[in-house]
């Protein structure tokens, strides 16, 4: 194994990419398609929700605490101007996310031609970041920052400017990039590797105008100073932004690239302190995963996706290099024994798997000999496992069974994520189409009728979305005279003079995670569509006829 | 038990992410500034976060303080990054620092389990330091608001409270659970500060090579601190078991524990010098029972508060003056590093490093944010310590330019520095006046605090030693002038005040007596540093420490500093704030003093080491406070246990408790909340509503505020006169707002509309009870006469008989 620039190189012998070239386009594919997918068919719904709702107060000349000056939040409101659909957003998120296959390309002399492909593959299947990347929320340009930043981080011969523009984007961003920042800053300064002048005043400059412009909200007015990365971070403790926390998220999509990340990292780093020696740019990404998992660790009951992606993207880039030489030393493995027993294991455990999954569909574990059934096969799989593990040569054919216990739920996580449903808890709570449907009806009442549309006060924010470009309406906490329709909370009682209309009437819905119990995970593994679903209700009124 | 390991790992982050902070300036301590890293790093974070909020560079929030936490851990990699001796540095400091996090993490989990029985938030001034707890974390605006003052920003010496918010909120942990944790904390950072610095000061007298002699010292230092306390506990137990001899109570000054006279008629309120209580309810356990028994260890000297660190723990009351504990030590270590250092210093220092400067004003700064009682007396034992080292390295005259080139920007830095506060803070000390009445018995002062003056007059049993006898007497002449000063002043203040004749006699035979005692053992303290100053000995700073605490008692029986308690207590809170400064230096220098003189005894050198034993036996006496006082504050740990400070709440009052967390979570926190004024309406003969009782201060007023951060109009009446000055237009101002707040309870419903909308209060609180126990609403004024709320306002929660009403809200909304 050689190193550049610090991050190791996996060897070229061993484990090659048959066609490389078309591998490459074919993870590419992958990447976009799935995207594309979310694109068309995914609810607005968590920091999606948030970021248009914010973005369309916005481009409607209204403030709103959820317009957070970034670049995209200004693109959005820009484009929201010309189109009320939430398409147009997505389309640029998209765009900007689509350049990362490029990235990770250009990263090929330092990840490995396998490994970079590897890490594009698990940044392709990586649910919260399919979420994250093709959605109008505030951050819609930081994953591909992110990894760009990383890219011109591991480059020597950048321009000056470069570095201004950089500082730009960072400051009128999302805090995705954060933990990569402070990285590179912590271990610069810890190594004395200083920006030269001109690289100094360039970020220096590159930040104040991000800062400025973004204080400035892109011209819709002076509100303070808004520092948008601090600004973002902040309030992912404090609002929410998904209906399951960060913890739940992580352990319904994100399990095994998080848990291969980890391995890699641990083993790198094991490596860097034995040897002695880790470069710059090892460190880096060590500490930036550090970082983000930290972000993780503080923030995993803050219902926020987004150090998910955060700590996705820096394991990602460990475990691809790792993935390629444990696939290299698989195929170097000792399979005397191993053909045998990891097969063996693997049926094994598949049919304690499969009772696992009749108990999940009727929620209630089976008798004792079924129970005796599912441990003894288990026993059965671990033992044969563990017989192999135990001899040294035959370890890396253990990579096999892993990755068929990791494929199942990662790729049923971001075929949820990309095809989403308003079933599925990434993005949550999410805006259904009734909540558009009770628009028009509305806003067709109170022109055939006249008088108020009003909203009660505290279904303002849940409606924002799902009722733009409706007209000016009334928020009111008590009737005013000239209402002719309430939208009010569902457990008030009826107001007098006021018929209701059948509902009940959903403008937020929220999918429980389904957490709690190995059998409500399964049982949703193999239906998506078995979570309960809690909802933001209204009760819709109409003024009696005179 | 999650947020207590959270907190607590919090605690040893922030530490961990100042040591090479801690390392860089206080390098020549043996830890080299691990056991004052918790101090440094915390003040450090609490300052980037008040400067990083008063600039709105960062949001108010959970995550602007993990913010702030990157940021410090960025400074500390620049340090560390351009410190060339950090490596060795750590190599030879890392058992220190295994040590420092295993003292603070024993002493933070021990008092956890203490508090744990005593958690609630409530009762003396508890709602208040909750108040400013909630308002640190909460503003939506920096400098912070007062929310016992709506739309005024506090005036107050908070930044003990912000340093608290800190930990809570990157913890994770709720506000209530944070304050008792931030009592563990600052239990946990004192000890392990004061440990470390008696183990340097230790090494630095009697050699490196005693290493279990300064570990003694660590652990003699953190008993005197924290655990001894007064030695009229011994006196109240035997009393209360009925055991007391009236010649030597009343000898004591102590006549007021042994019961009245049998049946002699003595009205609760009365001011007696007997024990008035029942006799039976004294003790029904081998320690006293009675509920108000650990209390009285802080009301030993008549007219002020006596009270030491001990009590503020297991009182529980979140002061400054006790959250500053960890910062004093720093700032004793920082200078006690300066004084050790071997080039002079002057202003060349900070052009050619100027980053230390900075962090020095940053720490000195922070001592008048956090308890600006100690600002005067730090800042002094720092100039000093300068001024020490700079007299070793060269002349006289270079030597005092020196100290002023360095010191004159530290200072102006840290004026600066917290310009913001200083802005918002208005100071109600009023100057010195000369002390006129009566002095501190001697009796009352061997009580309170013989066992840490017995420690600091070991230091005469060695520091003269080999001194000779020219240079003895030399400075023995030289330092006269010292205590003579203050007199000389008191005298000349009472003259022209015209209370000289008057003062003379009501300090009375015992305080004079106390006073030549106090002024004796500063003179010959002082003298004993001056000595071993000029030998170059290590002791020096010690000894000087002392002289300084027997100074600032000698000072405080001489001379009050003026405050709004002058015209009736006049020395309560000089005494009070003054002497706690004096249990830290003399628990500092005297734990190295003790342990100097037994190690001189144990090796044979001074036989007068050994008066360390009964002095020893005097510290054990100071023990029996703790142990009698924990037995009775935890009912012999049979109380319920919780670590939240609203734990109590939510099983008394439910419908209350859930009001409060309604208000916490879907209010914001600009938002003004009326609830009661605290003042009790009941119809006077006529039928119409008065005034009954006005008082509102160390009560349930403002509970609703205290507990959420959320503004009032007005909380405590005197506390806010206290902290914003005694002047007609506060008190017709203050008045005005309860009269408004009072209207909105027994008003007509526009009356009601109008207070709200004349105070910028969004909702009104009617709190929960019960009809045993009813709501401060119902209990202070008339229930029949509250206005029908629920027709005019909206309920926006409701729960029992808790309401909160909210105004009406009618506005437009364009949404294209």
């Amino acid at each position: 194994m050689t190193s550049v620039g610090g991050i190791e190189r996996v060897p070229e012998s061993g484990f090659t990419v048959p066609a490389g070239a078309l591998a490459w386009a074919a993870v590419a594919a992958a990447f976009v398609l799935l995207r594309l997918a979310f694109l068309w068919t995914a609810p607005v719904g968590g920091f999606e929700l948030a970021g248009l709702s914010g973005a369309w107060q916005a481009s409607i000349g209204e403030s709103d605490a959820r317009f957070v000056p970034t670049l995209f939040q200004a693109l959005s409101a820009g484009l929201l101007h010309l189109s009320s659909s939430e398409t147009p957003v997505r389309l640029v998120a998209l765009v900007s996310t689509c350049t990362i296959p490029g990235a990770i390309y250009l990263l090929r002399p330092r990840l490995g031609e396998a490994g970079a492909l590897l890490t594009l593959l698990l940044l392709t299947v990586d649910p919260p970041g399919i979420a994250l990347g093709t959605s109008g929320s505030a951050m819609g340009l930081d994953l591909a920052l992110t990894v760009w930043l990383f890219v011109a981080f591991s480059r020597e011969d950048l321009p000056t400017w470069i570095w201004g523009v950089g500082a730009f984007a960072i400051a009128t961003s999302g805090p995705l990039s954060l933990p990569l920042i402070a990285a590179i800053t912590v271990v610069s300064l810890l190594k004395q590797r200083h920006p030269s002048g001109h690289q100094a005043i360039a970020l220096a400059t590159g930040a104040a105008l991000g800062v400025a412009v973004a204080s400035f909200r892109f011209g819709l007015g002076w509100e303070g100073l808004r520092v948008p990365p601090f600004v973002l971070f902040n309030a992912g403790f404090e609002r929410a932004w998904s209906s399951a926390t960060a913890l739940e998220l992580s352990l319904l999509y994100s399990l095994p690239i998080l848990a291969a990340g980890l391995a890699a990292a641990g083993v790198l780093a094991y490596r860097s302190y034995r040897a002695n020696a880790a470069s710059f740019e090892t460190v880096v990404l060590l500490a930036w995963a550090l970082l983000a998992f930290i972000w993780l660790a503080v923030s995993s009951q803050s219902q926020n996706p987004v150090p998910l992606v955060a700590l996705s993207v820096p394991l990602s880039l460990l475990a691809g290099p790792a993935l390629a030489e444990a696939v290299a030393a698989n195929s170097r493995a000792d399979w005397q024994y191993a053909r045998f027993l990891v097969p063996a294991a693997i049926f094994a455990a598949a049919l304690a798997f499969a009772q696992s999954l009749s108990w999940a569909r009727a929620d209630k574990v089976g008798s004792s000999s079924e129970k005796v059934l599912v441990a003894g096969l288990l026993v059965m799989a671990f033992s044969a496992l563990g017989y192999v593990a135990a001899n040294r040569r035959a370890l890396p054919t253990l990579l096999i069974p892993t990755f068929v216990l990791a494929l199942f739920p990662l790729i049923a996580g971001t075929f949820g994520v990309a095809f989403s449903s308003p079933h599925e808890p990434l993005p949550s709570p999410s805006s259904p189409s009734q909540a558009r449907e009770l628009r028009e009806i509305a806003l067709e009442s109170v022109a055939a009728k006249g008088g108020l549309l009003v909203v009660h006060p505290s279904l303002e924010d849940a409606i924002t979305w799902s009722f733009r470009d409706s007209g000016t309406l009334l928020i009111a906490s008590r009737v005013p005279p000239n209402a002719a329709i309430l939208i009010w909370p569902a457990n008030a009682t009826r107001p007098e003079g006021f018929n209701p209309l059948p509902g009940p009437w959903n403008l937020l819905q929220s999918p429980a995670a389904p957490v709690g119990s190995p059998l409500k995970y399964l049982r949703w593994f193999t239906n998506r569509n078995s979570l309960d679903i809690s909802s933001t209700t209204a009760s819709v009124y109409v003024r009696e006829k005179q | 038990m999650s947020e207590v390991l959270a907190f607590w790992a919090v605690s040893l982050l922030i530490g961990a992410l100042a040591l090479p902070i801690a390392f860089s300036l206080l390098r020549r301590l043996p830890d080299a500034g691990a056991g004052l890293s918790f101090a440094l790093g915390l003040v450090l974070a609490g300052y980037g976060y008040f400067l990083l909020r008063v600039l709105h560079v960062i949001p108010q929030g959970r995550g602007g303080y993990l913010l702030v936490l990157a940021l410090l851990g960025i400074c500390s990699a620049a340090v560390a990054g351009r410190d060339r001796r950090f490596h060795a540095t750590f190599r030879r400091a890392w058992p220190g620092c295994l040590t420092a996090a295993g003292i603070f993490t024993l002493c933070f989990f021990t008092y956890v389990s203490f508090r744990s029985y005593n958690a609630d938030i409530g009762g003396t001034e508890q709602p208040m330091d909750f108040m400013y707890l909630n308002a640190a974390l909460t503003s939506p605006e920096y400098p912070p608001h007062d929310p016992w003052l709506a739309g005024e920003r506090a005036s107050y010496y908070y930044f003990g409270y912000l340093q608290a918010g800190v930990l809570t909120a990157t913890a994770g942990v709720p506000a209530s659970t944070g304050y008792n944790l931030s009592l563990a904390y600052t239990f946990g950072a004192a000890a392990v500060g004061i440990a470390s610095l008696a183990f340097a000061l230790t090494r630095w007298a009697i050699g490196p090579r005693a290493r279990t002699w300064a570990l003694g010292a660590g652990v003699l230092a953190v008993t005197f601190l924290l655990f001894v306390g007064s030695l009229s506990a011994i006196f109240e137990w035997s009393a209360a078991h009925g055991n007391y001899n009236r010649s030597v109570y009343e000898t004591f000054g102590l006549g007021w524990m042994i019961p009245c006279a049998l049946g002699a008629a003595v009205a609760p309120s009365a001011e007696t010098d007997c024990y008035k209580g029942a006799v039976a309810d004294r003790t029904a356990a081998w320690y006293p029972t009675e509920f108000w028994f650990w209390w009285r260890g802080s009301r030993i000297i008549p007219g002020t508060i006596t009270e030491f660190p001990f009590f503020s723990f297991l009182l529980g009351d979140l002061h400054p003056h006790v959250m500053s504990i960890p910062l004093v030590l720093l700032s004793l270590g920082l200078s006690a590093s300066l004084w050790r250092g071997r080039r002079r210093l002057a202003w060349a220092t900070h052009r050619a490093s100027p980053f230390p400067g900075l962090a020095l004003a940053l720490v000195f700064g922070a001592l008048a944010f956090q308890n600006a009682w100690d600002l005067l007396t730090f800042s002094a034992v720092f100039a000093l310590a300068v001024l020490a080292r700079n007299f070793r390295r060269g002349p006289p005259r270079e030597a005092l330019l020196g100290a002023a080139g360095f010191l004159l920007p530290v200072f102006v830095v840290a004026v600066l520095a917290y310009l913001p506060w200083y802005l918002d803070f208005s100071s109600q000390a009023g100057g010195f006046a000369p002390y006129v009445g009566a002095g501190t018995r001697p009796a009352h002062a061997f009580l309170q605090f013989s066992p840490l003056l017995g420690a600091a007059l070991l230091a005469l049993t060695w520091a003269f030693r080999r001194a000779g006898r020219a240079p003895l007497a030399n400075a023995l002449a030289a330092t006269g002038w010292l205590p003579m000063l203050p007199l000389l002043g008191w005298m000349l203040l009472s003259t022209s005040n015209g209370d000289f004749s008057a003062a003379l006699e009501a300090r009375g035979a015992g305080g004079w007596l106390t006073l030549a005692l106090y002024g004796g053992t500063a003179w010959l303290l002082v003298a004993a540093s001056l000595v071993l100053g000029l030998r170059s000995s290590g002791a020096a700073y010690g000894v000087a420490l002392l002289a300084v605490g027997a100074m600032l008692l000698y000072g405080a029986e001489l001379f009050v500093i003026k405050d709004v308690f002058f015209g009736s207590v006049p020395r309560l809170n000089t005494v009070f704030k003054l002497s706690y400064q004096v249990w830290i230096l003399l628990s500092l220098g005297g734990s190295v003093a003790m342990t100097a003189a037994l190690q001189r005894a144990t090796s044979g050198r001074s036989r007068a080491g050994w008066l360390a034993l009964p002095v020893g036996l005097l510290g054990c006496a100071g023990l029996v406070y703790p142990i009698l006082a924990t037995a009775n504050r935890t009912d012999g740990f049979q109380k319920e246990t919780a670590i939240d400070g609203l734990a109590t709440l939510a099983r008394s009052n439910p419908a209350e408790y859930a009001l409060t967390r309604w208000i916490q979570e879907n209010t914001d926190p600009g938002d003004v909340v009326i609830e009661a004024s605290g003042r009790t309406w009941r119809r006077d003969a006529s039928g119409t509503p008065a005034v009954t009782d006005a008082g509102n201060d160390y009560s349930n007023a403002g509970r609703i505020s205290a507990r959420t951060g959320r503004q009032t109009p007005l909380g405590w009446y005197f506390h806010e006169i206290q902290w914003r000055g005694e002047t007609p237009a506060n008190r017709a101002r203050f008045t005005a707002l309860q009269d408004t707040v009072d209207r909105a309870y027994l008003g007509s419903p526009a009356e009601v509309l109008s207070a709200l909308r004349n105070t910028g209060a969004k909702y009104l609180v009617v709190g929960g009870g019960s009809p045993s126990e009813p709501s401060l609403e119902r209990l202070k004024y008339i229930p029949e006469l509250l206005p029908d709320y629920a027709t005019f306002l909206d309920v926006a929660f409701e729960s029992g008989d808790a309401r909160v009403y909210a105004l009406p809200e009618y506005r437009e909304r364009p949404t294209s």
